[in-house]
């Protein structure tokens, strides 16, 4: 009698086994038994990041994060962030040249500019913002998962309002799975001081035309995630998206100088009323010998202002003493100006139906190279430290430059530090599970 | 009339060629091939694709600070996931 009980738990266990192999759920093999309870478990993180320019902006931002999974594959996903941002931001405006350096510039805030001679003005800035968002996946049959998403971002000046929903279909036993998804946005900006009118002079009688705009931005991504073989994946996005609306930075300005270079006055950036958007990313995950994983990442981006640029992401994750990870990071990061993108208008010209001097918009060059580290700590939880370094290099001396603005630097250097911890405590991680003592 | 392109038209056996459509749909359906080809990993050979390492996005909170950085100081957004977005700073 003991010895067919045994033998039939024995089989239980073995048919168990392997229904988990094949990924079927032996309560609906086996048709007769009833479903298991569904189990679930919280995940936490808890994140610091603080970012750090040269001379200019510090950022730092905690973050909390908390997803509770199911064995039903529900997974709700919470994500607290807080940012607190301070420090100096170029505004646009061309350097004080011997003739101008006796001029101040006056933000409609009250604050006063920089204007030291050969040198790009900045502005000094602080602001928080906090944000929220929310994500729900849960299967809809065994081979299509949705997903529906909301966010809620508040800053002194700009509020931010979106959701979020996409389908993910598998085929092929799993080794295809094709996403949809679909996100629209919408954003109020509400500058201090006003929102100033499109080429609006700051010091002129009325350089203000309101106190809040809006924008609508409407994304979408889809996407093909591929196994290419045991050890390999990878997977194409393509993701479109198309903004109308506000899209002007209230804050940024452009000089206009006379045929020397003095910037005699300046006037509030325009910039058109929409923008469509679109990205083709491609990302390989690579598992080479002993479990070391190669990442290669490459995104191609291109829009209707005239900016294309390309990016290219390099990880290498190496696995040491069994329970640690170290991972080199490196970005490459290459974009062209925007059509409208000018370093400065001349005085007595007829203005442009769209102009913007913020560098951002400008030909830039972007550089990363970090170091990151992950500890698998005993107590069920994991560490994970880095470090980086950003540069961010423009045309310092470009073409459109006129007079003594061609002397100087007018997109100096950028020198970033990232530097992050995460602290992931998951309460019955994998490693932990009764189950997998239980094999020895 | 002007002419709507330049150039002697394309021909293969008498027709006239696309040569745009050809390229795209030669470039679909070799991706197809490529992926049907590629395809026959059995779920008990999935111990390496486990591996948090393997995943996608094995970093979610690294990944969203390095979009929100990269979104404030680039005139490029998307790619991974949806745009980047929810933020003035851009």
């Amino acid at each position: 009698m003991a010895v067919t009980e045994k033998q039939t738990r024995l089989r239980r266990r073995l048919s168990a086994a392997a229904y988990s192999l094949l990924g079927i759920a032996p309560a609906a093999a086996a048709g007769e038994r009833k479903p298991e309870p569904v189990q679930s478990r919280w995940i936490y993180d808890a994140s610091i990041l603080h970012y750090r320019e040269s001379d200019r902006i510090t950022v730092t931002e905690p973050q909390f994060a908390a997803r509770r999974e199911s064995s039903d594959e529900r997974v709700l996903s919470l994500l607290l962030t807080v940012d607190a941002i301070s420090g100096a931001t170029p505004i646009g405006l061309l350097p004080a040249t011997p003739a101008t350096a006796v001029n101040t510039v006056t933000s409609p805030s009250g604050h006063i500019l920089s204007s030291e001679v050969g040198r790009v003005p900045t502005n000094h800035m602080s602001d928080t913002r906090v944000a929220v968002d929310a994500s729900w996946q849960r299967p809809l049959t065994p081979v299509l998962k949705s997903t529906v998403g909301g966010m809620v971002s508040v800053e002194r000046d700009f509020l931010s309002v979106g959701a979020n929903g996409a389908l993910a279909r598998d085929f092929n036993r799993k080794n295809t799975t094709l996403s949809l998804g679909f996100s629209p946005e919408f954003d109020v900006s509400s500058p201090e001081g006003g929102v100033p009118g499109a080429f609006a002079d700051p010091l002129g009688p009325q350089p203000t035309v309101g106190r809040r705009e809006t924008k609508w931005v409407l994304s979408g991504m889809a996407g093909i995630t591929q196994v290419i073989h045991r050890r390999m994946l990878m997977q194409w996005n393509y993701s479109p998206s198309f903004e109308s609306g506000y899209l002007n930075d209230p804050y940024k300005r452009i000089s206009i100088t006379n045929l020397q270079g003095d910037p005699l006055r300046s006037v509030y950036e325009r910039r058109p009323g929409s923008r469509f958007t679109n990205s083709l990313f491609w990302l390989t995950r690579w598992s080479l010998w002993e479990q070391q994983t190669l990442g290669i990442s490459f995104r191609y981006f291109w829009d209707d202002w005239g900016i294309r640029s390309q990016t290219l992401d390099f990880t290498y994750r190496w696995p040491f003493r069994k329970t640690q990870w170290i991972e080199p990071h490196i970005r490459y990061y290459s974009q062209s100006d925007a059509d409208f993108f000018t370093v400065g208008l001349l005085d007595g010209r007829p203005l442009p139906e769209a102009a913007s001097a913020d560098y951002r918009l400008g030909g830039i060059r972007g550089v990363t190279f970090g170091l990151r580290y992950g500890w698998r700590l005993p107590n069920a939880s994991q560490l994970i430290v880095r470090a980086e370094y950003y540069s961010q290099a423009g045309d310092s001396h470009p073409s459109s430059a006129v007079g003594q603005q061609r002397d100087y630097n007018l997109s100096p250097t950028l020198h970033a530090g990232i530097f992050q911890v995460i602290y992931t405590f998951d309460p019955e991680p994998p490693w932990t599970k009764p189950d997998s003592h239980k094999r020895r | 009339m002007a002419a709507r392109s330049v150039g002697p038209p394309h021909r293969f056996m008498g027709r006239r060629l696309n040569l745009r459509r050809w390229a795209v749909g030669s470039g679909l359906a070799v991706f197809a091939a490529f992926l049907s080809g590629c395809a026959n990993v059995k779920p008990w050979e999935r111990d390496v694709l486990a591996r948090p390492a393997m995943q996608v996005n094995p970093d979610p909170l690294i990944a969203a600070c390095d979009d929100h950085i990269y979104f404030s100081r680039e005139a490029s957004k998307g790619g991974r996931g949806f745009s980047g977005g929810g933020c003035g700073c851009n």
